[in-house]
């Protein structure tokens, strides 16, 4: 599975990593127990600092997306992710308001912010940028 | 005979560097990162092909001029070595020199026509690289060791059987020149010195390991297997040398202990078939697996022609093209810009432990002799 990060985007670079990620166990490309590059071989791709490649781990350890074993290596959760809690689906829902906001301001129809996330779904499956 | 073997490691050089630009990727032209749309730009082409030609000339011109002076005026031995040698290091400057008149050309060319913008850099990682590289294993360099390691072993048993002077070198006939008192340092120090080699080989494979891969988005699936080819031919090779090295210096030493095995005529062919079986080496690994794997033939081709996106441009990480130094990537091996093989990240700590510390003992052994 190939990542592309942008590096002249304005989404920090960890995150452009995590979001891959997350994309690739969407699609099934990383089951549960694959194991991710170790820190050191996927800063070493990138040509990046190691700081940035923990940080993007960090941030899947503390939703519960990997798990990192220190000696052993980095694994996507090898029991399977589990559906989201209600405080996890409340979680998500604060994040969305915002920009449901931001398109409701811009004169966006709720049926064109449907038919957005529709598509948004689609190509995330699909592995479409 | 000298003369002829100088003149023809300073052809064989001289070709290699001339047709250099032929056995790099297309998107770097003399040490600047050319994006994909611009690596058959008329410019770029034309530059290449005139450093070419300058260098070959330059090359037959010295070689010609090396050959006449040495065949007519019949220089003492020291004399010819000395020429021998310099002639060498001219044609490695006046290549270099010409090198950089043309990495400015085209770092200025670069910015004059902005290659580079409205397009976004983009960093491909194949997030299972680690997986399909294909290395060979560490073991496999170290048992050349245990080899060198029971040789020193060998050499303590049959100590008080060795000669009073232990050559230390050997003369372009084959013959001992220089020789050393026995002591248990000296009746070791050529297999010390084989030791270092063979660490340093083990260490070149090892760190293609923990070498940041460099896949092109404009071709991911083609980059990245002449990539993983690349290391895999890479490995390949130091273990060749290394062997070769190892038979070669283990050789010289065995007949130290056991005068019986030597021969005039071994001893004549062995450097020579050494440096062939080298040159050869190089030559296959340039022509056929060329810088980053570029020569080998991918099937499965699916070319990207979208002129908005790039490669990261890395061209403010390499000092002239040569010099790679990024103090954030974690790689202590980087791929060559110009020039196939390798060469140190010197923004690490470890690349300058890695290049001083051979050094340091190969000269420690050598001023203790």
């Amino acid at each position: 599975m190939f990542i592309e990060i942008k590096t002249n985007s304005s989404v920090p670079i960890y995150l452009q990593l995590a979001h891959q990620l997350i994309e690739g166990i969407v699609r099934g490309e990383l089951k549960p127990g694959d194991s991710l590059p170790s820190v050191r071989a996927f800063a070493a791709d990138l040509g990046m600092n190691m700081h940035t490649v923990n940080k993007a781990y960090h941030y899947l350890e503390e939703k519960e997306f990997i798990q990192i074993v220190a000696k052993s290596g980095v694994f996507i959760q090898p029991n399977g992710i589990p559906g989201a809690t209600v405080i996890e689906k409340q979680q998500l829902k604060e994040q969305m308001r915002p920009l449901l906001a931001e398109g409701l301001v811009l004169k966006l129809s709720e049926e064109e912010m449907v038919k957005m996330l529709h598509e948004l779904v689609q190509d995330i499956k699909e592995g479409k940028p | 005979m000298i003369i002829l073997l100088f003149a023809f490691i300073l052809l064989f050089t001289t070709v290699l560097q001339a047709f250099m630009p032929k056995f790099l990727k297309q998107t770097e032209a003399f040490g600047v990162y050319v994006p994909e749309q611009y690596s058959t730009e008329k410019t770029v082409i034309r530059l290449k092909s005139k450093y070419t030609r300058v260098v070959l000339i330059a090359g037959l011109v010295i070689l010609a001029g090396y050959l006449l002076w040495s065949l007519t005026q019949n220089p003492t031995e020291a004399t010819l070595a000395l020429i021998s040698v310099g002639v060498q290091f001219s044609m490695l400057f006046i290549s270099i020199g010409y090198y950089f008149m043309m990495h400015l050309r085209v770092k200025k060319l670069k910015e004059e026509q902005k290659w580079l913008s409205g397009k976004s850099e983009v960093r491909v990682v194949d997030i299972k690289f680690q997986d399909k590289l294909k290395l060979i294993p560490k073991v496999v360099f170290i048992i050349p060791m245990i080899v060198t390691i029971g040789l020193i072993i060998y050499t303590f048993i049959k100590y008080p059987e060795m000669p009073d002077m232990i050559p230390t070198h050997w003369g372009p006939n084959g013959q001992p020149d220089d020789f050393s008192e026995k002591t248990y340092f000296s009746s070791i120090a050529i297999l010390l010195l084989l030791l270092v080699m063979q660490g340093m080989f083990l260490l070149m494979s090892e760190g293609m390991r923990f070498s940041g891969s460099k896949i092109n988005p404009a071709n991911k699936k083609t980059s990245l297997a002449q990539q993983l080819e690349f290391r895999k031919y890479t490995s390949w090779f130091a273990l060749f040398i290394s062997i070769s090295v190892t038979l070669m210096m283990g050789y010289l030493h065995l007949q130290t202990i056991h005068p019986d095995i030597s021969s005039a005529w071994v001893m004549l062919a062995l450097p020579i078939t050494f440096l062939v079986v080298v040159l050869f080496g190089v030559l296959i690994y340039a022509v056929k697996v060329g810088q980053s794997g570029s020569r080998i033939k991918i099937k499965e081709d699916s070319p990207n022609l979208e002129h908005s996106i790039t490669a990261v441009d890395e061209d403010r990480y390499w000092k002239g093209g040569i010099l790679y130094f990024n103090p954030d990537d974690p790689s202590i091996l980087a791929e060559k810009r110009f020039g196939v093989g390798w060469t140190l990240n010197f923004g690490r700590p470890a690349s300058w432990i890695i290049l001083l510390l051979p050094l340091i003992l190969i000269l420690t052994i050598a001023f203790n002799l």
